[in-house]
């Protein structure tokens, strides 16, 4: 076999080992809380958002079978309008939610919860202890 | 080793990194109750309805969806596309979420009014 037909079997290896890498680095922090997903579907009041966790499970779902097709065809398959239809309607009621809660905590500002991460409150690099 | 293997080895590999992505999130967020506080209401009063509603709807949309992507893998020959959503689903859906917009913006006023 000549030396130059390897070329693109070795640079799909190292295209491979890069996004699998930085796929497990990602999951590795979240495991050890260094990606906190404390406000995943938290709003900044502290209480859980349920067109946060309606689209969280939706986009989880959708990807999953996305991808769960495509490994069992080999190929991409197409995604439906329907589908899109879907995640447009979760997405939508996510930020039409996430207006409201603004309207209410523009009107009532002692509804906004201590503790929750924005820029007055966020030390941008906490001093490391040794 | 070709290059399409290695294509399947990427697909199958992200394919249960995701898996293991939402077993780690949806973990965190069982074990930890107090990430579920305010699921159900906006104050402290009582589970409110609309909510309950959009839970039990999009239960129901995500395991029937889910059940059709199962048929498709089950069924002989290759898949070309992702399972449809069916038109009456869409329906249901938007109205559900209808009523939830209309349930939270209900209460917003409702405690704009009584501080």
């Amino acid at each position: 076999m000549e030396p130059w037909y390897d070329l693109p079997v070795v640079i799909a290896v190292v295209i491979l080992l890069v996004i699998l890498g930085m796929a497990l680095v990602v999951l590795w922090k979240i495991v050890t809380n260094r990606i906190d997903l404390t406000y995943l579907i938290a709003e900044p009041d502290n209480k859980a958002s349920l067109s946060r966790f309606q689209f969280l499970i939706f986009t989880f779902v959708v990807a999953g079978v996305f991808l769960l097709l495509c490994i069992e065809s080999g190929t991409f398959v197409n995604i439906p309008d329907s589908v899109l239809a879907l995640l447009g309607i979760s997405g939508g009621s996510y930020v039409i939610s996430k207006g409201i809660s603004a309207n209410a905590s523009k009107s009532n500002p002692n509804t906004e919860a201590k503790g929750a991460p924005n820029a007055e409150n966020v030390e941008p690099n906490p001093p490391k202890q040794a | 080793m070709t290059v399409l293997d290695i294509g399947r080895h990427v697909q199958a590999g992200l394919g249960a990194w995701l898996a293991a992505l939402a077993a780690i999130v949806f973990y965190q967020i069982i074990t930890n109750p107090d990430r579920l506080r305010g699921l159900f209401r906006t104050g402290y009063g009582p589970a409110e309805p609309e909510r309950i509603q959009l839970v039990a709807v999009f239960g129901f949309a995500t395991g029937a969806y889910v059940l059709e992507a199962v048929k498709m893998l089950n069924a002989p020959g290759l898949p070309t596309r992702m399972p449809e959503v069916p038109q009456y689903l869409l329906t249901v859906l938007t109205g559900s979420q209808a009523v939830y917009l209309a349930g939270k913006t209900t209460h917003t006023l409702n405690a704009r009014r009584n501080p």
